[in-house]
């Protein structure tokens, strides 16, 4: 075995220890009053934490030296919090990481670290010490002696006995052939000051979220793991999937015109165009709609289908089949029963003859959004697979300036410049996986094998045997499938999904001043992952189990805090939600909320994208393929917009409803005025608060005066003016046209402030 | 209310009106009072990387760098540029406002990497692109004080982007109250609509008092910022093109547009397909061109707008590409790259640095700014600490909050 074989070995080793390690977690008992054991149900809007602090310890610029062997600042440390608090940051990041990396002076040492671009790299790391830590020379750790100098070191001795970086390693080392005591961090008093919603408020945002309803009143006081259950065998839920798969995987490029229909070959599939038979236009239009829909989609639905099956959420890329729809299904030439042969929408297992599957990473849909050149050779690829599904962005790989002046003269420096190596020894033979699909996304084995001047297929060391090269990615998946990192980036994806943000990094700036805060989120927020990951693995991979704990979690539920200071508020920098609504979820809220759809024209106009859909963030999967994050004046005025027109309309519809059907006004009529019904006005106002803005007053609250006081305003005005007797053209509706005392007006004013309320466009 | 006259009276009563974070409202609103004046920067994105040596670095047919010859290199005063589509249009036409800062050492050949560093001045991620610095430093409350197409646009929550490409329905934003903006009728009256205001303004203030989670008191303040700008989007219908272009020319011209009504600081613009892995020549080299004629057509549109005397144009790319051609005749990652800055107070006809004939970078002299082998090599926080004192935001708190290396000003 080469030095680089060795290198390469390590790290594998590495990969799978962490996959063990993350099994193992599995079933242990959580850390007495952990925040994951909040009891949700019960009244924890103030959360009493506990009195020691979180924070300080040893890290870089804080000007504390090590804080225990044992026990962290809070009395309870796993491993891998002292890891990243005591040693990493304040120690071998500074000391060791300059030359222990892939390009550094170390990198042929057998001890090279990871960077952040990998996966679980705190957790690499902390295999790849324990190695060291626990190989002895004369009784004493070599993790200590080469540092020292004490035996041969290429960098010299750079500590001494007794100084801060040996205590720190010398501590890392005792840690590391020790029983773990304590594998959960008790973070409950990085909460103390946090107020969160309450059960009921999370019921309602998460309904509205990810099934744009209002819950009913019996799951209002129902359980709430029991209803998300529910949910989650909602058609909506599944379109929210939808959409946000395709805001990762953007293959809905594919949804216009034939474009996906486009993809296939028709010497491999010969009856891809077989609705060019259908003599009826009409007929031959929409069956063509529904062919390319089904291939377009065949990716996110076969994520949808796990999902909704509850199978283990690995087989999205191990499942051995895909999916189609009726349509799709002919187009392919496969044999799938279907309940209704004309439902496009219904998809339903199948295999495509003459190729293996790998679930998602074998669609067409996938090979072609991630295409490949013949000097590509499947690079691309590899790199979308490495980050999707290992959690590993390749191209943060080379984190140490490369210098062109010191390129490798060599014909071929992805094999052999060290600049190059740090990220082709670690994609190409990924990509060297994918030689069975060409650059058209067709399986099609190459008849010369695959490439001699690039490392042998496979990944990080282990090569694809040569009786599984015909099936070479269902080789990679089934690998990466129980790769800790594959957990980790499901993990991450669900909070993605749940929060609109994306987790934290590791701060490595220590001259910044609000580093130490930062570091504290941050380390808050990996443990949060790691028990939500065990707890995945413990549900068998289930992505239901994934919402519901991030559901139930401080990072959903959190919306204000009590007496923050400027420390805290850098700790606190990014809890809470807080996310514009995308357009499609405001869609669905009005639609939930008012009963009317908004349009113009007969134009859906937050999802047309000849109207509103790309100002308002709104993503077309070719070239704007990220969504918005912050309204600017545009889409403010387009939620004004849509403030003025829905309330014009849902106004004086929803007078025209049974009461009892209402949902806006189910306390008051049209003659009610402030003169006669002050009272209920008031009550209705109360109840629009809670409907649309999910916000529960008392009837004499000063928010429910503020509004009140509004309408009256609106009122006495269309009193004293000559406004007509006539609602605006706009505004009539069937059975409502008149408004005589200027009351539906002044509705739509109430219902247009709140419509327009950062409430309604954020969750 | 009228923005403008909202923001006074609220100065006035010291009333706290909400900004994004970096700003503190006062700052906000005294910097947003009154129409912006300029200067405009407009930020242009070969996204991809492009290749220096078939544009403003050109080196002929040396040991298969390009398949033109070298004796065919066009030269337009002190600029040398390659003998391809538009080159010497446009290069004649421009070079007296033309500054060619090349052998820029990228130290990265990745996409995203080299984007930031571009745009940023930074390697590392957190920086923001100078786009949205000098917009939040100079218009952090104007309705399109940063326009953004793509590329790198990463504002570090100093101001919220705006996304701009079809001009069609800015129309019906202007005149949200009204069901048809060509026509006076309104949904609510002009009472109710400002009473509706008045009631939210008032809401947002007890929010504030009520909020302390710091995310949720942002979004709360960005959502207000980007509110006070509505009623004056009515004034970027004045100057909105009606001819359509190529697409960075209709994203210039919305921009200019935006110029011109003194609601917009800055621009990020985007042209992708750089990144040519396989036939370079054919697509590469009119994507250049595309580039290039829409810098053409900016500058005259900004002299018929009167603008060009206040315009600053930065194009830049991911990084450079190989020296040599690949078996698909294509050219892959080369950390070697160039930049074209463009405008007032940007000093023209000018070249700054150097590679030598394999594309290698070499060293200037940080004070001649002549090569010198025991100088220092190019790097893009170079060009960001020059453009950073162009736009005096060096020292603001803002850029001091993401500083970048200062130790060479290319400008004298």
């Amino acid at each position: 075995m080469n030095r680089k074989e060795v290198h390469m070995h390590n790290k594998l080793n590495s990969a799978f220890a962490v996959a063990g390690l993350a099994l193992a977690l599995v079933g242990t008992t959580a850390c007495q009053n952990g925040f994951m054991s909040l009891d949700f149900n019960g009244n924890d809007d103030d959360q009493p934490g506990m009195n020691t602090p979180g924070g300080g310890g040893g890290l870089p610029g804080t000007g504390g030296g090590l804080t225990d062997t044992t026990d962290g600042p809070n009395g309870c440390q796993p491993n891998d919090r002292f890891f990243m608090r005591e040693v990493w940051a304040p120690a071998v990041q500074t000391t060791c990481y300059g030359c222990h990396n892939d390009q550094g002076a170390a990198r042929d040492s057998g001890l090279v670290l990871y960077n952040s671009g990998w996966g679980n790299y705190i957790e690499r790391n902390i295999n790849v010490l324990n190695e060291f830590a626990q190989t002895t020379r004369e009784g004493e750790s070599v993790l200590l002696l080469k540092p020292l100098g004490r035996v041969s070191h290429g960098g010299g001795a750079v500590m001494s006995e007794g100084d801060d970086v040996y205590n720190r390693l010398k501590a890392f080392v005792d840690r590391s052939g020790a029983t773990e005591t304590c594998p959960e961090a008790n973070d409950e008093d990085f909460y103390q000051d946090v107020l969160f919603l309450d059960a009921e408020q999370t019921l309602r945002k998460a309904t509205l979220s990810l099934a744009g309803r209002i819950p009913t009143q019996a799951e209002r006081e129902g359980e709430i793991d029991a209803v998300l259950d529910q949910l989650m065998t909602e058609e909506a839920f599944y379109q929210r999937l939808t959409e946000s798969y395709n805001d990762l995987l953007l293959t809905d490029m594919f949804l216009q015109g034939t474009s996906a229909v486009d993809l296939l070959d028709e010497d491999l599939f010969p009856n891809a165009r077989f609705y060019d038979d259908i003599a009826d236009d009409d007929m031959r239009g929409d069956v063509r709609n529904w062919t390319n829909m089904g291939i377009a989609r065949e990716t996110i639905e076969l994520i949808k289908h796990v999902i909704r099956e509850d199978r283990p959420y690995s087989e999205i890329i191990t499942a051995d089949y895909t999916m189609v729809n009726p349509f799709s299904a002919q187009a392919y030439g496969v044999d799938a029963t279907f309940n209704d042969p004309n439902d496009p929408n219904e998809f339903v297992e199948a295999q495509i003859p003459g190729q293996p599957h790998a679930g998602i990473v074998t669609t067409t849909t996938f090979m072609n959004r991630y295409p490949t050149t013949d000097t590509n050779r499947n690079r691309h690829r590899a790199a979308i697979f490495y980050l999707y599904f290992l959690g590993t962005d390749v191209l943060k790989l080379a984190d140490r300036p490369i210098d062109p002046t010191q390129a490798e003269q060599s014909q071929n420096p992805t094999l052999f410049d060290a600049d190059c190596t740090v990220c082709h020894e670690v994609t190409d033979p990924v990509a060297g996986a994918f030689q069975n699909w060409d650059d058209q996304g067709r399986y099609a084995p190459r008849d010369s094998g695959w490439y001699t001047d690039m490392l042998p297929a496979g990944i990080e060391g282990e090569n694809i045997p040569t009786d599984m090269w015909a099936e070479s990615i269902p080789w990679l998946s089934a690998k990466a499938a129980v790769d800790a990192r594959f957990v980790e980036s499901a993990v991450q994806h669900a909070f993605r999904l749940l929060t609109g943000q994306a987790p934290l990094s590791l701060p490595t700036d220590a001259t910044r001043g609000d580093y130490e805060a930062s570091f504290r989120a941050y380390e808050v927020q990996y443990e949060f992952f790691k028990q939500l990951g065990v707890k995945f693995v413990d549900s068998d991979y289930s992505y239901r189990t994934l919402v519901k704990e991030i559901v139930k979690s401080p990072f959903y539920r959190a919306f204000n805090a009590n007496n923050v200071t400027p420390k805290r508020q850098a700790e606190l920098a990014n809890l809470g939600t807080s996310r514009l609504l995308s357009p499609e979820m405001l869609n669905r809220k009005i639609v939930a909320t008012t009963g009317i759809q908004w349009e113009n024209n007969g134009r859906n106009v937050l999802l047309n994208t000849n109207e509103f859909h790309l100002l308002y963030g709104g993503i077309d999967s070719v070239s704007i393929t990220s969504r918005m994050a912050e309204p600017n004046a545009l889409a403010a005025s387009i939620a004004r917009r849509m403030s003025n027109e829905v309330s014009c309309r849902a106004t004086p519809t929803d007078f025209t409803r049974n009461q009892g059907e209402r949902l806006l006004f189910p306390h008051v009529e049209v003659t009610d005025t402030p003169e006669s019904s002050a009272t209920a006005i008031r009550e209705n106002i109360r109840h629009l608060y809670w409907h649309l803005l999910g916000e529960n007053y008392e009837v004499s609250d000063p928010e429910v005066e503020r509004a009140y006081t509004l309408f009256n305003d609106v009122y006495q005005d269309g009193n004293n003016n000559d406004y007509g007797n006539q609602l605006p053209g706009s505004c009539r509706v069937d059975g409502l046209s008149d408004d005589p005392d200027y009351t539906v007006r002044s509705w739509m004013a109430i219902v247009s402030l709140m419509l327009s309320d950062y409430g309604y466009l954020y969750e | 209310m009228h923005r403008r006259t909202f923001l006074k009276a609220a100065a006035a009563a010291g009333l706290a009106v909400t900004a994004p974070i970096a700003m503190s409202p006062r700052e906000a609103r005294a910097q947003s009072l009154g129409g912006f004046e300029g200067p405009y920067w407009m930020f242009i994105a070969a996204d991809g990387g492009w290749d220096p040596t078939s544009l403003m670095d050109p080196k002929g047919n040396v040991e298969g760098m390009n398949r033109f010859e070298t004796a065919e290199i066009g030269q337009a005063g002190n600029i040398r540029y390659a003998p391809l589509e538009f080159q010497q249009e446009f290069f004649q036409a421009h070079f007296e406002k033309l500054c060619i800062v090349n052998g820029i050492d990228m130290s990265t050949n990745g996409h995203e990497q080299g984007r930031r560093y571009t745009f940023s001045g930074q390697l590392g991620e957190g920086h923001p692109s100078l786009a949205a610095l000098v917009a939040a430093k100079n218009g952090p409350a104007l309705p399109m004080g940063f326009i953004t197409n793509g590329s790198y646009d990463f504002t570090a929550g100093l101001i919220a982007p705006t996304r701009a490409e079809n001009v069609d329905i800015i129309p019906r934003l202007a005149f949200s109250n009204r069901p048809n903006p060509n026509n006076e009728a309104t949904f609510h009256s002009e009472y109710a609509m400002e009473r509706i205001k008045q009631a939210a303004d008032e809401r947002l203030a007890a929010q504030q008092q009520r909020i302390a989670l710091p995310k949720v008191r942002n979004a709360m303040g960005v959502l207000h910022t980007a509110r006070l700008g509505e009623s004056e989007l009515k004034d970027v219908l004045e100057f909105l093109p009606t001819g359509g272009g190529n697409g960075l020319q209709d994203q210039a011209a919305v921009a200019l547009a935006a110029f011109r009504a003194g609601l917009g600081v800055s621009v990020q613009m985007r042209r992708g397909g750089f990144d040519t892995h396989g036939n370079h020549d054919a697509t590469h080299i009119p994507r250049l061109a595309d580039v290039l004629r829409a810098i053409d057509f900016i500058w005259q549109q900004a002299e018929t707008m009167n603008l060009a005397d206040k315009l600053i144009v930065v194009v830049g790319s991911d990084f450079g590409r190989t020296p040599r051609y690949n078996g698909g005749n294509g050219k892959d990652h080369w950390s070697v790259n160039s930049m074209m800055l463009m405008g007032a107070g940007i000093p023209g006809n000018t070249v700054i640095g150097a590679s030598d004939e394999g594309h290698r970078p070499l060293t200037v002299n940080p004070q001649t700014l002549q090569l010198d082998e025991s100088g220092v090599r190019l790097r893009p926080e170079h060009v960001h600490s020059s453009l950073r004192r162009l736009a005096g935001v060096q020292n603001d708190s803002f850029s001091l909050q993401f500083p970048v290396s200062n130790d060479i000003n290319l400008f004298g």
